[in-house]
């Protein structure tokens, strides 16, 4: 189990030198601090996301002292836990743990070993709760068990709305292993309400229904008229897979294959009771989470990448299993080689890894001068808000979401912001990007001179970026 | 698992027919191939569409000290089904500077559909049909891949390799699991 979680932690740690390694992140922080301020979520700031994640955040900042590095090893520290879960999913009665129970999990690990998962994701924390209510429902007996499954299902959805579906997975899961269903269902249902009816009610008491009945319905509903090419995003996604890593593409790829491999069984025999079925519903649901989310990006695949990962699980044959397993460990040498550099470093600096973080240096020179940051303006990099605890001026918190008009038209609908803001914002974002027009923008502002040794690392994706703030001349 | 006579006897000429059409195929391409290294060597190469194929896995190439610099270009073949016969042809072809400029016509999608649904028809009959033997599994199996690998290269992406892999490992399970 120790080797399982230093494999993965092996993996994460590779890119702590990052700061930002995903915008996402930066606004769930933001968002986060508003806890601290004695404010809910969507009250004053809008992050497109359900409140117990910013909850989670806030905690991590807490205990963290606000560190960026600790907070993402707390993240890191739930795939752990994520990782022990599934260890337990299937050991057999005799309670005895074979090298079989920690396949899944060292696959799983492989393919989130890229950087394109390393950021601290809504879905692992609803992954968390999600495995939980799996693992209460295999192992767990008792009256409450499955009031215990809605409630963290329900957990799971304040923190990821759209993983609300595996309620509807777990429900088909009961018509086909469980007797006596109803009863079963009304206390899923129970369980999955009541922890709704708390979050609903801690609003409700604070005046502020009507942004979360705007935040957590009509905002998710609005996504239903997005464009999306399923096939277009899936492709995209194997294209960048095999690029990374043929082998761990090859072992996505015969983990999809033992999933078919079952349905052509549940059809030749016609019998769709067999053991660990879940698994299958799962991956089903994984895929179809992904497709409503509708957006395409690589994130919304953690569930699918793990539900499939469990798969090898279905392998009977010793000698399949023995050589699956040989395939699963060279490919894990493999590609722990590739990492080991950056993350031996990133360890030997661990200390002092957040010196180089640009933002936060941006940050620490807006305090050490005294400057006015009333009116601080940086478009992209909202996590220099957190560093100064300071809401962003808009409702907004994550710029990308101007981009969005599936949002922004409720927001427009719910008077949170205005058609101009829209079209200032991504003027704004225009300017700084590409640099032309930035004069615009120093008519109001001046741009903040002061020198940050790593501004190469200031994102991982775009090595161009510079740091670009600005600041009211009023 | 389903056995009847007349399957029996149908899997015999579905595996000659499988090799008979992909032979066949591949041959008219290769020797149009030929034909074209032949008239770039005389200097005589004809400008129609869909005159030439080329198997290059590199569409800056060179052939006979003459550089191509080709460019895929995906062609719709519904409803336009005469546009089937080009698929993995060149056209468009001009000379500019000792260079051969030209467009590789493919279509990654029409491909997919054919790969998924040979190889899943294949896996289901070996699958869920007694009398169709490994034998003839895996004759169709390679020569049908193998002639899409060839005679359609370019239009073929990573989704293309999951429809050719993905149901040989099935196949590989169904012969060494309990299918219990």
């Amino acid at each position: 189990m120790l080797f399982t979680f230093t494999a993965l932690l092996f993996f994460q740690i590779s890119t702590y030198h990052y700061e930002t390694l995903d915008w996402d992140i930066n606004a769930f922080l933001v968002t986060s601090l508003e806890f601290g301020r004695g404010n809910l979520p969507f009250e004053y700031q809008y992050e497109n996301k359900p409140p117990l994640l910013f909850a989670i955040f806030y905690l991590f900042s807490i205990i963290t002292n606000k560190s960026l590095v600790y907070i993402n090893l707390l993240n890191d520290l739930i795939i752990c836990l994520i990782l022990g879960q599934t260890i337990f999913l299937f050991n057999t009665e005799k309670k005895e743990i074979k090298i079989n129970n920690f396949l899944p999990g060292l696959i799983f690990i492989l393919l989130i070993s890229n950087v394109w998962f390393h950021p601290s994701y809504s879905e692992y924390l609803s992954l968390f709760f999600i495995v939980s209510a799996l693992l209460i429902y295999k192992k767990l007996n008792s009256i409450y068990k499955y009031f215990l499954i809605g409630s963290l299902l329900a957990l799971s959805s304040l923190i990821n709305i759209g993983t609300s579906i595996f309620l509807v997975c777990f429900l088909i899961i009961y018509f086909i292993q469980e007797k006596k269903i109803i009863h079963k269902i009304f206390s899923t249902l129970l369980g999955f309400g009541f922890i709704h009816t708390i979050s609903i009610s801690v609003y409700f008491f604070n005046g502020a229904l009507e942004e979360y009945v705007m935040a957590m319905l009509f905002i998710p509903l609005s996504y239903g008229g997005t464009e999306f090419s399923f096939s277009n995003s899936i492709t995209v996604f194997l294209t960048s897979f095999i690029s990374y890593s043929f082998y761990i593409y090859l072992l996505l790829l015969v983990s999809i294959s033992i999933a078919l491999f079952k349905v052509s069984i549940i059809i030749k025999n016609q019998n769709i009771k067999f053991k660990n079925i879940e698994i299958l519903f799962f991956i089903i649901f994984s895929l179809l989470f992904y497709s409503l989310a509708g957006k395409g990006y690589y994130h919304h695949l953690i569930f699918f990448l793990y539900f499939v990962s469990l798969s090898s699980i279905w392998i009977r044959n010793i000698l399949n299993n023995r050589y699956f397993t040989i395939f699963v460990f060279v490919t894990l040498f493999l590609s722990l080689n590739q990492y080991k550099d950056q993350t031996f470093e990133n360890i030997q600096n661990f200390y002092s890894i957040e010196d180089s973080y640009p933002v936060r240096s941006a940050a620490g020179t807006i305090i050490k001068k005294k400057l006015d940051y009333e009116n601080i303006f940086s478009s992209e990099h909202v996590l220099l808000l957190y560093y100064l605890d300071k809401q962003n001026s808009s409702y907004i918190v994550h710029p990308a979401l101007y981009d969005y008009e599936e949002i922004t038209s409720v927001l427009i609908d719910f008077d949170k912001i205005s058609q101009n803001e829209i079209y200032v914002n991504s003027i704004k974002n225009q300017n700084i990007i590409e640099g032309s027009k930035i004069e615009n923008i120093n008519s109001d502002f001046y741009e903040l001179d002061f020198e940050i040794v790593n501004q190469h690392l200031l994102n991982y994706w775009d090595a161009d970026s510079k740091l670009k703030i600005f600041i009211s001349k009023k | 698992m389903i056995r009847t006579k007349n399957i029996a006897v149908y899997e015999k000429y579905f595996k000659y027919l499988i090799v008979f059409i992909v032979s066949i195929f591949t041959i008219l391409n290769f020797l149009s191939q030929r034909s074209f290294e032949r008239d770039i060597a005389n200097n005589d190469i004809k400008l129609n569409s869909c005159e030439y194929f080329i198997f290059s896995k590199n569409l800056d190439t060179q052939k006979n000290e003459i550089k191509f610099d080709l460019n895929k270009e995906d062609i719709y073949v519904f409803p336009e089904v005469a546009n089937l016969m080009c698929l993995g042809k060149i056209g468009d072809l001009n000379y500019s500077n000792d260079r051969i400029l030209g467009n590789v016509y493919t279509n990654t999608k029409f491909i997919n559909i054919i790969l998924f649904l040979f190889n899943s028809f294949i896996l289901t009959l070996n699958f869920f049909v007694k009398d169709f033997k490994d034998s003839t599994y895996f004759l169709s199996y390679i020569f049908f891949n193998l002639g899409i690998l060839y005679n359609f290269y370019n239009s073929l992406n990573v989704i293309s390799l999951n429809f050719i892999f993905v149901p040989l490992i099935i196949y590989f399970f169904s012969k060494t699991e309990n299918l219990e």
